[in-house]
């Protein structure tokens, strides 16, 4: 791990914050859906690191960006930090995206959930997908902005539960909507875990591969303390603990056990 | 930096340094390879190991404490033959001696698992872990009274030859009267401390923030507690002390040897910084070169009073 130069911070909607700093031995390797391990401080409390999500990186400027929200005691002060200032960071960590070589991918978060989808997007716009992005939001007041992303994308898709932008539905209606007119041979998904999981049934009765990205409180960060395990399906069947940070974050839709995750 | 011994022995253990991973901190492989060089750390005391595999606990299985944690991973673990066999030659390569944390619900356990252990040809030596329930005594952890540490211990000593280390639990108390049951059943040394169990409340959902509701306390909040229990089972066991317990630097570590520790263990600390033992282990040499002691057992026990 290392201290690494942050370049830039901005809070936004009061309590989501964005850090872009300078680690081109990160950026050189980082793959959409690996996450970071930060250390809030040097003191011990708070002690622990905090995983956060890659939100994108630049392989010729060497930079690497975050975009959390501001939740605890942790995150709270890594948003305190500035330019100039330095982060103290472990990675990339868990294993990334696994993007098939060529149709089109769907995008599709809800809330905080888009945050690691913007350096997915662009590493699959790079390896020749069609990518269709399509963020989602209880009420437009509180869509994460994503003019960002729509540089990579093919089509852009926006929704909401009350409709106050975009098509109103939820996440798997939503991918109902798009398969009406559209055929998909990948999806891509993050958010609260309840719309992860109808992501996931809605991708397996039609049959198409689909990944999501899985969050738990974490210790080590590297595989070694067994504290974030999630139940996931071996590959006879019964059921089995995978490590969130070594194995995943991202699993296969069907692998995940998510009604029994804590 | 060269003239200073920092080599440790315990019986046919021999440490080059007196930093031991601790068990349950670092795998039972090499999760950790990419961020430090294992090879530099004295001893890996590998996770603790069951007869037959555990799933252990629900999530979540930790939350921060004030400098600290409580962790409730509840032993998961791939059980011993398949420790044996898959996880513990990756280690090999890194030429480091590798101790077996072991756990059980008998006696009986214990020594069948501590002779798996030696018949492998892999282990150098076996961590007792006695903050295990006894089931058939009500459930209080075996380390709780002298009759069950005795028992475990002199249980394993009848099943290897290995070298022992009997890890005493905080949550007795008064850890001298455990601490000499021990070394009279059989242990060539003593570590301490495992965790303290403890407790925390979500105030807006007013629930546990873990799912097995309590944990075991580790970090830097602990120190001073084990600390004292190194000092007091100093004056109460004549076999070597193996300290932990809140240990983040060389600094923390050499508090310990002072007051009577031989040897430490670094847990939680690899958390943060995954070279914590590599730092420690180098830091306890420039103090003793610093100092002008000529080995490390000359600084163990050496506590001004």
């Amino acid at each position: 791990m290392s201290q690494y130069a942050i370049i830039a911070k901005d809070i936004t909607h009061e309590n989501i914050c964005k850090i872009t700093f300078l680690a081109p031995d990160i950026a050189q390797v980082a793959r959409a859906g690996q996450f970071l391990h930060i250390r809030p401080g040097e003191c011990s409390d708070p002690l622990l690191r905090r995983p956060i999500s890659i939100h994108d990186a630049d392989k010729d400027m060497g930079t690497v960006t975050i975009l959390f929200k501001i939740i605890g005691k942790g995150t709270k002060i890594i948003a305190e930090k500035t330019a100039g200032d330095k982060l103290d960071v472990m990675g990339p960590l868990g294993n990334g995206y696994n993007f098939p070589d060529k149709g089109a991918a769907l995008f599709i978060g809800v809330g905080i959930g888009l945050a690691p989808l913007l350096f997915a997007v662009r590493q699959a716009q790079q390896k020749g997908l069609e990518v269709i992005f399509s963020p989602g939001t209880g009420s437009a007041k509180k869509m994460l902005p994503y003019a960002d992303f729509e540089q990579f994308a093919s089509k852009v898709l926006p929704f909401s539960k009350d409709g106050s932008i975009g098509t109103q539905a939820f996440a798997d209606t939503m991918i109902e909507t798009i398969l009406e007119s559209t055929q998909l041979d990948y999806i891509c998904t993050c958010g609260p875990e309840g719309m992860m999981k109808q992501v996931a049934k809605t991708a397996a009765q039609h049959g198409i591969p689909c990944q999501v990205s899985i969050e738990e409180r974490m210790g080590c960060g590297v595989g070694a303390c067994m504290t974030c395990v999630c139940a996931t399906k071996k590959a006879d069947g019964s059921i089995g603990h995978s490590r969130v940070c070594h194995d995943g974050p991202v699993f296969d839709g069907k692998e995940v056990f998510f009604d029994e995750l804590g | 930096m060269n003239s200073v011994d920092t080599t440790v022995r315990i019986k046919t253990l021999e440490l080059k340094n007196p930093v031991i991973a601790a068990s349950g901190t670092f795998g039972c492989a090499d999760e950790y390879a990419k961020w430090t060089d294992i090879s530099k750390i004295g001893a890996i005391s590998v996770k603790g190991t069951t007869l037959t595999p555990r799933l252990g606990n629900p999530t979540p299985r930790i939350c921060e404490t004030p400098s600290g944690i409580l962790n409730s991973v509840g032993l998961e673990n791939p059980g011993i033959d398949a420790m044996l066999a898959t996880y513990l030659p990756k280690l090999i390569p890194y030429n480091i001696p590798i101790i077996m944390n072991i756990a059980g619900n008998t006696p009986e356990e214990y020594a069948l698992i501590a002779r798996k252990c030696e018949d492998s040809g892999l282990v150098d030596a076996i961590e007792v872990n006695i903050s295990c329930p006894n089931v058939k005594e009500g459930g209080h952890a075996f380390g709780t009274t002298t009759q069950g540490a005795f028992s475990i211990i002199s249980a394993v000593r009848k099943a290897t030859s290995l070298p022992i280390i009997a890890k005493l639990t905080p949550n007795a108390g008064d850890l001298k009267p455990i601490a000499k049951a021990a070394e009279e059943a059989g242990a060539d040394a003593i570590s301490l401390i495992n965790t303290i169990t403890g407790m925390c409340i979500d105030i807006e959902t007013r629930k546990p923030l873990l799912a097995n509701i309590t944990g075991g306390m580790s970090g830097p909040a602990v120190k001073p507690i084990a600390v004292r229990m190194v000092w007091e089972v100093r004056s109460a066991v004549e076999i070597p002390i193996i300290g932990l317990g809140g240990i983040q630097t060389a600094a923390d570590a050499i508090e310990f040897l002072i007051a009577g520790a031989d040897a430490i263990q670094v847990g939680t600390a690899s958390f943060v910084n995954p070279n914590a033992c590599v730092e420690i282990a180098a830091g306890i040499c420039a103090y003793l070169a610093r100092k002008g002691y000529a080995n490390i057992q000359e600084l163990s026990g050496s506590l001004c009073l």
